[in-house]
């Protein structure tokens, strides 16, 4: 909450030496291996470094070795908390370059798993970014949230975080017995809790005064760096590319975009991505009541997959709207059973990319909660 | 000042609704506690049926198991995995050759679904510990014989998630049946050079070539369960006449060296001698024979660590240390510098001094038989014994004086223990 010019208006002349801090990799408020190296000046923060790599597996390099089919698996790693979000994306792009439409049913459990799946990894944005400003019970409710939607995901595939279950033209299983019914009863067990969360972290006012006005992304700012999601959402830009570039058939469902507007002090501060992402949850509750009515009984998911994945030569760069926002695979094909090249775009990478920008001249402890609300994944910016 | 009380009155609210959740949520915890007492409470193992057919297999990912019985060695799996860590070798079996029927096999002739098994399964382990629980080599099974445990072999391998070993080399399953006489057997009808011996032999090069550069290292291998190639793990064979395993010189580059090295080898072994004698008659023979190279003659030096006699661990060891300085005394000044450092690593600097000079100096004559102290486990008191030993030799003294010496100087040491004791009653004996 302090800039520099009100340290100055109350101490009168400070004179600081700079110091550098390196923050991480081994941080819990890096949520991951980050190091961030900081320039100090005192308690201010003059710059922030950020060096990533730590967690980098070759995952793209790693794809031309593998054939269409096996690179799913690997893709569950990336992201490795919208794993669902990762292999639809994936399949899809996979999908268009060999011309496969899936069926109808297919559509809807993909769209069910993402939701789904966007729900668990906002329930841990949510959670560690109050673990992040301080507050530990918020946290303990929404891991326990999560979990309901992971059992779910272990009834459905037997996986609990890393699935492989959305494939190239279809899915590795169907939906199991019952899971309508079992999925109705997470939504409507869940609903309720949005407002619990609320009550509990988002109008608190401790919480509040750590994040409102803090770190504000301005939205010309946060387009030039690239940044999608919540986060570009927080800073009032009504952009999702499931409604704005509508991809499998989130066209048929009536949601909302949510947008920060300012609530807590200015548009686009850390209290606004946070509660981007709260309201999301409840706008894929919604999307997902439409789903499981409009769910297809009958349907093999399995029909559409093809025997042999060799797309023909070409390329492809296919988007969608992942938890952490657009998510791009872009693949070339010579024609084999095995990708030439396989690059992801992912959206941390860009979020992450602005902390130097909203993160300069503020005090170390609010650059924990800027860090937080960018809600980045080592997993997918190391790839 | 209206906003300072403002603060205070919303931050005292916002803080009392929190807590009316968490004190909800503490008077209700029968119900809505999120956690396990693991391992008192333990989450039900799930016993639903899913699949593409319902009833079909039950899709908890925990741990891969094969009905090797049914399965007909075609690799889909293995090809399927995107870790690589299936690994199947086959043998053809022979058109005229039933799998099974030879006497003492094991193995089925045909698979549960009625297909004939043309292949015989020598190895199929998996490495649970590298395998990342895809489930992609479950589908392309044409015999449905590879799962995730509680599949449709539920009553062979019913469902367990607790798997946890002390070593990673037990999360390498093996799920092959066959023997090794089954697989030298069908190998031999098929025309195959023995299969399982070329493995062994292909390995142990490997391991050569990786642990060449430290020739005690690898002597901790030797013998017992190999550690650094779990899959050949197989059941020892039970030795009957003086063997030796003279895998080791599979690593001689020139067959021709190879060749004499193993004809002498196995001639001396029969002849009953010892390991060290061995590892000498083959360098002899090498030498007449012109092919002696330094590389050969390391590799011969490793002969002198490989017991003849089914070993005990610890006397296992001690016979690959002692064979370090044996062959730095028999052999070139360079090699005597490369194997002296290891007294050093051994205690301290003062045996060093002595055994160098005498190993290289007597080049074999007088020559001192170190390997017995071998089994002192402390390495301050093996040093030290070993010091005395080779002193008390080398000036002429009985092994009884030795054992007298040492005896002394570890007490002082104190570190003359009941293990020490037996090993100094060995020496006097
Ligand atoms: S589950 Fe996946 S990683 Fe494991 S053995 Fe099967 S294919 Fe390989
Ligand atoms: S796919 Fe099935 S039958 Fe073929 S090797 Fe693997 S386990 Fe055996």
């Amino acid at each position: 909450m302090t800039t520099k010019a009100e340290v100055v208006k109350n101490f009168g002349v400070v004179q600081t030496e700079e110091m550098v801090l390196n923050m991480g990799p081994q941080h819990p408020s890096t949520h991951g291996v980050l190091r961030l190296k900081i320039r100090t000046d005192g308690e201010i923060v003059s710059s922030i470094e950020p060096h990533i790599g730590y967690l980098h597996r070759c995952f793209e390099k790693h794809c031309e070795n593998l054939s269409y089919e096996q690179v799913i698996p690997f893709t569950d790693r990336c992201d490795y908390l919208a794993s669902m979000a990762n292999n639809h994306i994936y399949s899809m792009a996979v999908e268009k370059m060999l011309g496969i439409e899936v069926s109808e049913k297919v559509e809807y459990i993909r769209v069910i798993m993402t939701e789904l799946q966007r729900i668990a990894s906002h329930l841990l944005a949510v959670g560690t970014f109050g673990l992040d400003v301080g507050g530990i019970t918020p946290f303990t409710y929404c891991f326990r949230d999560r979990e309901r939607v992971l059992d779910l995901f272990e009834y459905t595939c037997g996986a609990r975080l890393l699935y492989n279950y959305i494939w190239v033209g279809g899915l590795s299983h169907d939906l199991p017995l019952n899971f309508r019914q079992y999925a109705q009863e997470f939504i409507d067990y869940f609903e309720p809790k949005i407002n619990e969360y609320n009550r509990i972290l988002t109008y608190n006012k401790i919480f509040i005064e750590r994040t409102g006005d803090v770190g504000v992304l301005p939205a010309e700012v946060a387009i030039s760096y690239g940044c999608s999601g919540p986060v570009l959402r927080g800073s009032g830009v009504k952009w999702d590319l499931r409604r704005d570039e509508p991809y499998s058939i989130y066209d048929r469902f009536d949601f909302e975009v949510i947008t920060g507007d300012g609530q807590m002090g200015s548009l686009g501060d850390c209290w606004d991505r946070y509660f981007v992402r709260v309201r999301e949850m409840g706008e894929s509750v919604k999307i997902l009541r439409q789903a499981l009515a409009g769910l297809p009984e009958k349907g093999d998911v399995q029909e559409n997959i093809p025997k042999k994945i060799r797309p023909p030569k070409g390329e492809i760069y296919f988007r969608g709207e992942s938890p952490r926002g657009d998510l791009g695979f872009y693949i070339i094909s010579d024609g084999k059973a095995k990708p030439y090249r396989v690059k992801m775009r992912s959206p941390a990478f860009s979020n992450l990319s602005v902390i130097n920008e909203i993160g300069a001249g503020w005090m170390i402890s609010d650059i924990v909660t800027i860090l937080g609300s960018l809600d980045i994944v080592l997993g997918e910016i190391d790839r | 000042m209206s906003g300072y009380f403002r603060n205070i009155g919303e931050t005292f609210t916002s803080l009392w609704d929190g807590m009316r959740v968490t004190w909800g949520h503490f008077s209700n915890k029968e119900r809505l506690n999120a956690t396990l007492q693991y391992p008192h409470e333990k989450w039900p193992i799930p016993e639903r049926h899913i699949g593409f057919v319902e009833k079909d297999y039950n899709v908890i990912r925990s741990r891969l198991h094969v009905d090797i019985d049914d399965c007909i060695g075609c690799l889909q799996c293995e090809r399927a995995c995107p870790v690589d860590c299936i690994k199947i070798e086959t043998i053809k079996v022979p058109k005229d050759v039933e799998l099974g029927s030879t006497p003492g096999s094991s193995q089925t002739s045909t698979t549960s679904n009625g297909t004939n098994k043309r292949l015989l399964v020598g190895r199929f382990t998996i490495d649970m510990a590298e395998c990342c629980y895809c489930n992609l080599c479950v589908y392309p099974c044409p015999e449905e014989c590879i799962y995730m445990v509680g599949g449709p072999n539920m009553d062979k391998h019913p469902i367990d998630y607790e798997f946890a070993v002390r070593d990673r080399n037990g999360l390498v399953y093996e799920f092959d049946t066959a023997t090794d006489e089954e697989v030298t057997q069908i190998a031999q009808l098929a025309g195959v050079a023995d299969h399982r011996a070329q493995r062994t032999e292909r390995l142990e090069q490997m391991r050569q070539a990786v642990l060449a550069p430290v020739p005690a290292a690898e002597a901790v291998t030797n013998g017992e369960e190999p550690v650094a190639a779990p899959p050949v793990a197989k059941p020892k064979k039970v030795i009957t006449e003086p063997k030796m395993d003279l895998a080791v010189l599979g690593a001689i580059g020139d067959r021709v060296t190879r060749g004499l090295a193993k004809k002498a080898a196995m001639k001396a072994v029969r002849a009953g001698r010892t390991s060290t004698e061995v590892a000498e008659q083959v360098k002899a023979a090498l030498e007449e024979g012109g092919k002696l190279t330094p590389e050969v003659a390391d590799i011969v030096a490793g002969l002198a660590k490989i017991d003849i006699q089914q070993p005990g661990g610890a006397e296992e060891v001690a016979v690959a240390e002692a064979g370090v300085e044996e062959v730095a005394g028999a052999d070139t000044e360079a090699e005597a510098k490369r194997a002296a450092p290891e007294p050093v690593a051994d205690a301290d600097a003062t045996p060093k001094k002595e055994t160098a000079p005498a190993a290289s100096g007597d080049g074999g004559k007088g020559k001192v038989d170190l390997t017995i102290l071998n089994g002192i486990g402390d390495r301050l008191a093996r040093g030290k014994a070993k010091a005395i030993l080779s002193k008390v030799t080398r000036q002429g003294g009985t092994p009884k004086d030795a054992a007298e010496q040492i005896r002394t100087a570890l007490t002082e040491l104190g570190k003359l223990d009941d293990e020490v004791e037996a090993i100094l009653a060995r020496l006097e004996g």
